[in-house]
């Protein structure tokens, strides 16, 4: 019974980490469809599509990032490393072991980022 | 015949995303192997993939009957919440909001608790390690479904999409069987953020295809969408470092 839960539970994080970021999809969805509905040419509706999921992904992102609010302690680098990242990295996406912990390095996490 | 053009983006995305998931199912079962032996993690991990194949093979059944429309519709949602929610976590993670996904870690703790767990009996089979190791593959192997179907499913694309996650396993496999320790070193977040930065571009080309818009350019569309993603995600990623970094001084 625990398995299925986990399962079932697993599966819905799998389309909804975070709620606000989903709300958001189904609005812009929803905003497409009336915009078609309405009679507008369909290239409002891509454009809706097309601009808005990557202006949502943008604030969500920003907002998250604000709202992680949390004691952080200052990067720790020790001067004689020449190259303290020890993780590939491509267009720094990839900080590796060396770069500055992040508000949630010490393994609390807020409300604010799931 | 088969357009390679066409196919490229859904084997790519299919081979990258399934590398990523079956990087850390082979954590999950190799600690299992690591803590209780092989033989019950393999047996667990190959529970998973049968119960796996099965709803395969029932779900494939199933989409068949789906008129394309609504099919491109619901995946095109589907691809949008969970492409957008890589890319949300991955560029989090690059501006260092939420920590980086740590393998060795992740074995560490699965290890840890396995080996709470209280000795096994000689001669029988290890439950424990064979429920840890079946959770992990299904769990991580649905994800892999999904994105296959997903990425596949709308152009009739099922079967390059499959042969693009099969190889991200046997790449996987071959290289965990040689170093048979934690893949620490897969750049994970740089993949999460190219698969984020795909499934969505492919979620809004999917949902304007169920919406009955004909995109100018076509398969091209495809290019502009995960350009606008790719770009959202690397500004929202600087965003977050900066937050960070002012949070921090």
């Amino acid at each position: 019974m625990r398995f299925l839960r986990e399962l079932a539970a697993e599966l819905l994080g799998m389309f909804v980490g975070d709620g606000r970021l989903a709300m958001g999809i189904l609005a812009i969805v929803a905003a497409a469809e009336l915009t078609r509905d309405a009679g507008l040419p369909p290239y409002v509706a891509g454009g809706v599509l097309l601009l808005g999921s990557p202006l949502l992904l943008l604030e969500n992102v920003r907002r998250s990032a604000a709202q992680s609010r949390k004691p952080l302690q200052a990067p720790r680098r020790s001067a004689s490393s020449a190259n303290p990242s020890t993780t590939m990295s491509v267009a720094g996406l990839e900080m590796g072991s060396g770069g500055p912990p992040g508000p949630h390095s010490s393994g609390r996490r807020t409300k604010a980022v799931r | 015949m088969l357009m390679w053009s066409a196919a490229a983006p859904a084997v790519g995305a299919a081979f990258l995303a399934s590398t990523v998931e079956v990087v850390e199912a082979f954590t999950i079962v190799l600690a299992a192997a690591a803590m209780r032996g092989w033989r019950p993690a393999l047996f667990g991990a190959a529970s998973g993939l049968a119960t796996l194949a099965g709803a395969v093979l029932l779900f494939g059944r199933l989409i068949d009957r789906v008129p394309i429309h609504a099919l491109q519709l619901l995946i095109g949602i589907l691809l949008l919440l969970f492409g957008m929610g890589w890319l949300r976590k991955a560029a989090l993670r690059a501006g260092g909001v939420i920590p980086l996904h740590d393998e060795d870690t992740i074995f560490a703790k699965e290890a840890v608790r396995l080996g709470e767990r209280g000795p096994r009996l000689k001669g029988s089979l290890d439950l424990v390690a064979a429920i840890t190791a079946c959770k992990a593959v299904m769990l991580e192997g649905l994800e892999v479904v999904f994105i296959v179907i997903a990425v596949g499913a709308g152009r009739g694309l099922l079967l390059p999409a499959s042969l693009g996650a099969l190889a991200a396993c046997a790449v996987v496999l071959m290289i965990g069987a040689l170093v048979r320790r934690p893949l620490s070193r897969v750049p994970e977040n740089t993949l999460k953020f190219a698969v984020g930065v795909m499934l969505s571009a492919f979620g809004v080309f999917w949902l304007g295809e169920g919406l009955g818009i004909a995109w100018p350019g076509g398969d091209l569309m495809l290019l502009v969408s995960a350009a606008l993603f790719l770009g959202a995600g690397l500004i929202g990623a600087a965003l977050a470092r900066e937050t960070n970094v002012e949070i921090v001084a």
